[in-house]
């Protein structure tokens, strides 16, 4: 293969793999399953009676229904009407907000991707694919409201409330901001109050991102990232969430400020958890904290989400790991990770950082001759200060002058008209 | 004196390959709740590789993983030889991959959707392996459907031309067509990135 374009193309196969890691793989898997999963056993069981029986129910149903609930509900976007069933996907760098009628809205993050899957008088149901959607509901008698993510599900009446959804790490956040909210999965029903936050995980994704398949019933929970908080300022919800869910890997932690430094260790609650399961409620505690600092440091949360390509979480999950002990302590490739995700999401402070953290303790590293180069971009693309970026595009050229990306930086310099 | 294979090396693997795919329709025909897993665990990697390497690292990667198994999963009770489910599953994954590109041509052109949404997030740590993927990914987007699918299967996948010229369905001769109006097409948009003109350049100098 002598062809310059087709030895390209063999390169950029080297580069890129051949798919998605053994996480995304074996969700896509369950996913298949679930395709022929369930319909053929009901099939079987059904019998020619149901289908008129059915229909009787819900006949009487529907005339039985309450007056004041038989108009139906609309859902607009940017004024025009929603579909029951349609897929919402929030662009890159703008929220999405869905107007409902009683001022009720649903403002679906930036990125952030859900289908409203009801939307009827007594019930407004919103499948929160990925992302952070925040709802702001108003009570009207008879109707609830729901969100549903993962295996978590948020039922609420009267609330203003942000749920967040990682599919890939499992991870699912709840904040209210007003009102209270019932969030349920498997293991039970949690009432999270206003001002608190309640973090959990889903067991099976975090199960299959770390351990390897022959031993995967066997492992603990993990936590996803090393804290230093102190988890004594840690407040547990209701009673009823110690009531109905014994396993107190499950937390809500009193939130005072968003800068506040103590947050809940998202545990997966998994109530087959070897470590749920041996030891009795009141050392759980204890022992969800030793597991939160022995939580693996080698390949923290914010990794594994910049790996599966979700910047924006990633950089949040960075940031709550503390930037500048990062900064401090990243091996070069992270650094440049850290950087891109920033890039990425446009945040140019936390990119230029990153990249300055790079060039400052990797100076022979060939990445901080990239990073010059990326500073130049950052301060062109995101700070819009040419003369900044022009500095860094000559530096880059002072330093890698044959630099994979010295034409790039020099087209750039003729463009911002800058003689280098 | 005629010759005659009485051993080969791939043989059993080859075997085993047919089999599961044996296996896997009996399953199908017998509407089997375990069929959808079954077929993940034999063509999954297979999926997973034709649309990455076509599409890149794309964020709607496993959606389209998923469509591509809705469709298969519709199809297979069609499927009577499992020699050719291999081939089948190609042919379905490089149409829906195809219906994909040309859903976001359509959308983009209406500005229904931003061309960041096509952008390349790839795990590899290296920028400069990054910036070629995303430049590369960048110009291949610009490419009609039918020549980027050639163009992908043949020099990013490494595949046979035969093997090409069935996944999409057509001739071998229109595939070489394809491919050559491909590179040339590629050549052409890459000359206007200067890292992609740069990088091509030293690769022709390595000659």
């Amino acid at each position: 293969m002598t062809d310059p374009v087709q030895r390209l193309a063999r390169e950029v196969a080297r580069n890129l793999g051949d798919g998605p890691g053994p996480v995304r793989r074996e969700r896509q898997r369950a996913a298949v399953a679930r395709l022929t999963r369930a319909p053929s056993v009901r099939r079987e069981r059904t019998t020619w009676w149901l289908v008129p029986l059915a229909a009787a129910v819900l006949l009487a149903m529907f005339l039985a229904r309450p007056a004041t609930l038989t108009a139906p509900l609309t859902v607009t976007v940017a004024q025009q009407a929603v579909m029951v069933g349609t897929r919402l996907a929030a662009p890159e760098r703008e929220a999405l907000v869905l107007d409902f009628p009683d001022d009720d809205r649903a403002e679906l993050a930036a990125r952030a991707a859900a289908r409203l899957t009801r939307a009827e008088p007594a019930h407004v149901e919103l499948a929160l694919e990925r992302g952070a959607v925040t709802l702001r509901v108003r009570p009207v008698p008879g109707r609830a409201w729901s969100v549903t993510a993962g295996p978590f599900t948020v039922a609420l009446t009267d609330a203003d409330v942000t749920a967040a959804w990682s599919p890939e790490t499992g991870t699912f956040r709840v904040d209210v901001a007003r009102g209270s909210v019932d969030v349920a999965d498997a293991a039970g029903t949690t009432r999270v109050g206003p001002g608190q936050r309640l973090e959990l995980r889903d067991s099976a994704i975090v199960a299959a991102a770390n351990d390897p398949p022959a031993t995967r019933s066997g492992l603990p929970p993990i936590a996803t990232a090393p804290r230093t908080s102190d988890l004594g300022a840690e407040a547990r919800t209701a009673d009823a969430a110690s009531s109905t869910a014994p396993d107190t890997s499950l937390s809500a932690d009193a939130r005072p400020s968003p800068s506040s430094s103590s947050h809940s260790p998202p545990s997966p609650r998994s109530a087959g958890g070897p470590s749920s399961a041996d030891s009795p409620p009141s050392s759980r505690s204890a022992e969800a904290r030793a597991s939160t600092s022995a939580a693996n440091p080698s390949f923290p949360a914010w990794i594994a989400l910049a790996e599966a390509g979700d910047c924006a979480a990633a950089l949040a999950a960075a940031e709550r790991e503390g930037l500048s002990q990062l900064h401090r302590t990243l091996a070069a490739d992270r650094l440049d990770l850290l950087a891109h995700c920033a890039r990425v999401t446009r945040d140019a402070a936390h990119a230029r950082e990153a990249l300055l953290a790079l060039r400052r303790r990797f100076p022979t590293d060939p990445r901080a001759r990239t990073a010059a180069f990326l500073l130049g971009r950052v301060a062109l693309d995101l700070d819009r200060d040419p003369a900044a970026a022009a500095d860094w595009f000559n530096k880059y050229l002072s330093e890698a002058p044959d630099g994979a990306l010295a034409a790039d930086a020099r087209r750039r310099l003729e463009e911002l008209g800058v003689q280098h | 004196m005629s010759l005659r294979v009485l051993r080969s090396e791939h043989e059993p693997e080859r075997r085993g390959a047919a089999d599961a795919a044996t296996a896997l329709l009996e399953l199908a025909h017998a509407g089997d709740p375990r069929t959808g897993a079954a077929l993940f665990d034999l063509v999954g990697a297979q999926v997973n590789r034709l649309v990455w390497r076509v599409l890149g690292a794309d964020e709607d990667h496993d959606d389209l993983v998923q469509q591509v198994f809705v469709a298969l999963l519709a199809g297979l009770k069609r499927v009577r030889e499992p020699e050719a489910l291999h081939g089948w599953v190609a042919a379905v994954t490089v149409n829906t991959v195809r219906s994909e590109i040309r859903r976001r041509r359509v959308r983009r052109l209406f500005g229904m959707q931003a061309a960041a949404a096509e952008q390349v997030h790839t795990p590899t740590a290296s920028h400069e392996a990054r910036e070629l993927l995303e430049r590369t990914y960048g110009v291949l987007a610009r490419l009609p459907a039918d020549e980027r699918i050639a163009f992908a299967l043949r020099f990013i996948d490494e595949q046979p031309l035969g093997d090409v010229a069935a996944a999409c369905d057509c001739s071998l001769a229109t595939v070489k067509r394809r491919l050559s109006a491909a590179q040339a097409r590629f050549r052409r948009l890459a000359e206007r990135d200067p890292m992609l003109a740069e990088h091509l350049r030293e690769l022709e100098g390595k000659r």
